[in-house]
């Protein structure tokens, strides 16, 4: 099942649905009955994600996303905070076999290989990037991308995010700093070492950039992507984990 | 004894950020939760952790042996070491002047 990807473009979910889909596709092809799977979408409305290990209570501050009508989940991936902005961020995901012969075995080259897809992509757009260890691509020395893998039962996710649009004010409101008195230190310091597309090539489409992504997935993965569909099967399993898991308080506020 | 709650954060140099939250009584760790930005494969592996450390004594060599048993060689873990979590863990015990 390595012979081509089914890609699945540009939608919007909420972030328990965004969540639980990326479950469901893994959930799927650990059954083969998918094929390895490239997704995008975007959070509507938007979204705060927390990696799996982070303390809801340190990174987040609930009362700002409640007044702005922000949501909040927890990942199955490690690493950190991402405010998901509905204008300003597409994210992707890419599920696929541990025995695809693309993906190294090893998680750190893994990584690596799997974010030239995003290095490409933004090559098309004119942009030079490159993968900055451990999961970040930076454009111009900066930040526009993160990203986070996780590997359960033989299958891989790989998700991640593409600043289209930084709104690094609004990022603060709704997370947490580690140490308060550094705020306008901590928001300078973001604001000097993050970019977005906006800043680099200009106002440009969220579409323009999705089939870029796209395109840049599979040359560098030298496989097709099949333009495809969830089956009813996915939709109604990450129907269930959404509500079961993403949007339950034990899940949540694990830590 | 009184029970001591005692906290402690690392930022790894070129990783990730570590911080414990641990109790601590009669010179044993009575509970511990370890949270931060890093990664760890397979990500279960932090319940175990958490687990063994309860139990512990407070001795360096002690929680260093209960990371290392957790921690072992198949578990993939990036922007952390062992030692990283073992020396964030003893800092929250000797209560460093650095915890929030």
């Amino acid at each position: 099942m390595t012979d081509s990807f089914r890609f699945i473009g540009l939608e919007s979910q909420d972030a328990g649905m965004n969540m639980a889909i990326d479950e469901a596709i893994m959930n799927s092809r650990r059954n083969n009955k998918v094929k390895d799977t490239f997704r995008l979408y975007r959070w509507k409305p938007s979204a705060v994600s927390i990696g799996f290990f982070q303390s809801i209570d340190d990174e987040v501050n609930l009362q700002a996303c409640t007044n702005y009508g922000v949501e909040v989940v927890r990942r199955i991936t490690g690493g950190g905070a991402v405010y998901h902005d509905f204008d300003g961020e597409i994210t992707y995901s890419l599920i696929a076999g541990v025995d695809n012969p693309k993906i190294p075995t090893d998680i750190l080259k893994s990584y690596e290989v799997l974010c030239e897809g995003l290095v490409l992509g933004l090559k098309n757009l004119g942009l030079s990037a490159r993968f900055n260890p451990v999961n970040d691509i930076i454009v111009n020395g900066k930040k526009i991308s993160g990203n986070a893998q996780t590997r359960k039962n033989g299958i891989i996710l790989q998700h991640g995010t593409l600043l289209i649009d930084v709104n690094v004010d609004r990022m603060f409101e709704l997370l947490k700093v580690t140490d308060e008195k550094l705020r306008d230190k901590a928001i300078k310091g973001v604001k000097e070492r993050v970019t977005s597309m906006n800043l680099e090539v200009g106002k440009i489409s969220m579409d323009e950039v999705a089939l870029s992504i796209r395109d840049g997935f599979s040359t560098s993965l030298g496989v097709q992507f099949e333009e495809g569909h969830l089956e009813d099967e996915e939709v109604q399993f990450a129907k269930n984990i959404r509500e079961e898991k993403y949007l339950s308080k034990e899940w949540t506020f694990q830590r | 004894m009184d029970i001591s709650a005692l906290r402690a954060e690392l930022k790894v140099p070129g990783g990730k950020l570590i911080r414990i939250e641990c109790a601590v009584k009669n010179g044993k760790i009575v509970s511990a939760k370890i949270t931060g930005d890093f990664f760890m494969h397979p990500e279960e592996t932090i319940n175990s952790l958490e687990k063994n450390l309860v139990g512990s004594s407070i001795s360096d060599k002690d929680i260093e042996r209960h990371v290392n048993e957790s921690l072992k060689a198949d578990i993939t873990l990036i922007g952390a070491s062992n030692a990283d979590f073992t020396s964030v863990i003893i800092q929250a015990i000797r209560g460093s002047p650095n915890i929030g």
